[in-house]
């Protein structure tokens, strides 16, 4: 049908939202700096000179707060998708590459993580643990690697029998070099996908545990908390809400938005992130997965 | 398919009794001993020590594990510090409002969701099937949590149409169904719409075009009828999904749910309370799974056949 029409710039939405990630951290650095201190004589103060949009419960200026949490979010979501792909990346490649008894091992180790319902498993596990958040990266790296594991191995597989695979073990390279060094740069631009997905996910899970208060405790400067903490103040301060929750939204937005336009530049170009297209009507798109061939 | 119900059935008790240890010696073997995080510092010797009896922690840790399997059989889970009830009783109370909102939320994402993504394939690559794609991500990013107050915000606080919180009648029941809902749909939307655009490239739809049939019986008739068994395999396998959202949307909205339940249970410390929630919400979400498994086998006969060649 039309597939020149119907496009979106969504290289220009993500740019939107850095812009708007920057101005917010701009401001809140020329009006108070970064997590400010708590001050229970300055609760709930209205927007003003001293605090562009006002105070918390906790008589933070909301401004600093939220940019810190914000910038929180952000690393936590990073290092739990780091964590669970090196764990789930080597799981799913010794499986992958080894086959056999070891491959029907780790494949059953991940069912069995994927068998449980994650969220309902880390609210348990946290309330018997410590608020911090060793314990919080701790369970959602847990949670996380069997899907990573999942893909490499099945890409890995792919690749086993190719030339390029055949003419390393010709030479008598070694499993991890093959491994590191010709297996991986095929593998890593399927896995950068999902793990741009991923960050989202992870950040959605994560402000979902502070939300319900068993994450990283009330008084550290998260997402989650802040907008549980907004929803006591809807009659009378709801921005407490709003700003913190537009926050999260972009920050969960623009790590979709992400994973969708490298899935487009993956499939456009035959399984590279880098170099040129191969069918160029398919480059500028948003949402270019489930093209198919035009229907009569 | 006998041989595969048996070894589907065997896979799920295995399953269930490996989630059961786990949420048993979770509790005992985390760091921390639950006692003091439960009475607090206002646990004194002899209070520890009475808690501590009434839990039966000063048995063997063996000894407690057999007996928490084997009164598992029986449905008995122990009993709940804060309410002094026992806990099943206390599931078989609430358990009733979490399945009517997991099913008014079912319900509310494929009446958003089908329609819409039907619309999204018949128009793919215009500028509508592109929004409703997008709006499907956006979806994807908005929380429960976040969502829910500003429905709150919207129809209770500045229009005054429907009340903010608490449960009961279907007044109650619309906020938290379209918070849950909604972000269902937005997965449930893709779904539908990759789902349609895979039955439109089918030779019988050229056939039935050739044939004269108008394009609307068409749609209605043969496309979304042979579409539908991947939609509702999902919306099955969403259902045990919604656990998760349960969870937070009845806290937002204090909806009298297992969800809820489990929340307060967690922030009072109520141990056997968590252990038992825990315990209860993983099977509802094993047996979801076991059934869309078979349901899916019975319909299809291929799934069978590879599980056989396994």
């Amino acid at each position: 049908m039309r597939s020149g029409k119907g496009k979106i710039p969504g290289s220009g939405i993500l740019a939107g939202i850095l812009i708007f990630w920057a101005l917010v951290w701009l401001a809140a650095w020329a009006t108070g700096g970064l997590d400010p201190e708590i001050d229970m004589g300055a609760r709930l103060l209205a927007p003003g000179p001293g605090h562009p949009l006002g105070t918390d419960d906790l008589g933070r200026d909301l401004l600093g707060t939220v940019a810190c949490a914000h910038g929180l979010s952000m690393v936590l979501g990073l290092v739990v998708a780091a964590g669970s792909l090196l764990i789930g990346g080597l799981a799913g490649m010794v499986a992958g590459w080894c086959g056999g008894r070891l491959d029907g091992w780790i494949m059953r180790a991940v069912d069995l993580v994927l068998a449980f319902p994650g969220f309902i498993l880390a609210i348990g596990i946290s309330a018997c643990l410590d608020p911090g958040w060793r314990s919080l990266v701790a369970i959602l790296v847990f949670c996380g690697w069997p899907g990573y594991a999942r893909l490499v191995r099945v890409e890995v597989m792919k690749f086993r029998t190719a030339g390029f695979v055949l003419a390393a073990l010709s030479y008598n390279a070694s499993g991890p070099r093959i491994a590191c060094c010709h297996l991986l740069p095929h593998v890593l631009p399927f896995v950068m996908v999902q793990a741009s997905q991923g960050v989202g996910e992870v950040i959605l899970a994560e402000t979902g545990l502070n939300f319900l208060g068993v994450g990283l405790g009330p008084t550290v400067p998260s997402l989650g908390v802040l907008i549980s903490m907004g929803m006591d103040h809807l009659f009378d301060r709801p921005h407490l809400l709003i700003f913190p929750g537009l926050m999260l939204v972009s920050l969960v937005f623009f790590f979709i938005l992400l994973a969708h336009r490298l899935h487009g530049r993956l499939a456009a170009r035959g399984g590279h992130l880098l170099g040129d297209t191969k069918k160029k009507g398919n480059r500028h798109r948003l949402f270019p997965l489930d093209i198919k061939a035009d229907v009569p | 398919m006998t041989d595969y119900l048996v070894k589907r059935l065997l896979h799920f008790f295995i399953l269930g009794w490996i989630a059961a240890s786990l949420v048993f010696f979770l509790i005992h073997l985390l760091p921390g001993d639950p006692i003091d995080g439960m009475l607090g510092v206002r646990g004194s010797g002899r209070d520890i020590q009475r808690v501590r009896e009434e839990l039966g922690l000063n048995r063997p840790l063996v000894l407690q594990y057999a007996d928490f399997i084997v009164r598992l059989p029986r449905l008995d889970l122990g009993r709940s510090i804060v309410h002094r009830r026992k806990v099943t009783e206390l599931i078989a109370a609430y358990f009733p409002n979490t399945l009517v909102l997991s099913l008014a939320s079912l319900l509310v994402s494929l009446i958003l969701s089908v329609p819409l993504g039907l619309w999204a394939a018949i128009r793919r690559g215009s500028p509508l099937d592109t929004g409703v794609v997008l709006a499907a991500s956006l979806g994807q990013a908005i929380p429960n949590y976040f969502l829910g107050p500003l429905l709150v915000l919207l129809f209770s606080i500045l229009l005054g149409w429907l009340p903010v919180s608490g449960s009961g009648d279907a007044v109650h029941l619309v906020l938290p169904a379209l918070t849950l809902g909604w972000s269902m749909s937005a997965l449930q939307l893709r779904i539908v719409r990759t789902a349609v655009l895979e039955e439109l490239e089918k030779p019988y739809v050229l056939l039935a075009l050739a044939k004269g049939v108008p394009p609307g019986r068409l749609l209605r008739r043969h496309v979304l009828r042979n579409a539908l068994i991947p939609i509702l395999t999902t919306a099955g396998l969403q259902l045990g999904a919604l656990l998760t959202g349960t969870v937070i949307t009845e806290t937002v909205f204090s909806w009298q749910g297992i969800g809820r339940l489990l929340v307060t249970a967690v922030r009072g410390r109520d141990y056997p309370l968590v252990q038992g929630l825990v315990l209860c919400m993983t099977f509802v979400f094993l047996i979801v799974h076991l059934v869309v498994d078979l349901v899916q086998a019975a319909i299809s006969p291929r799934i069978r056949f590879e599980i056989r060649k396994r």
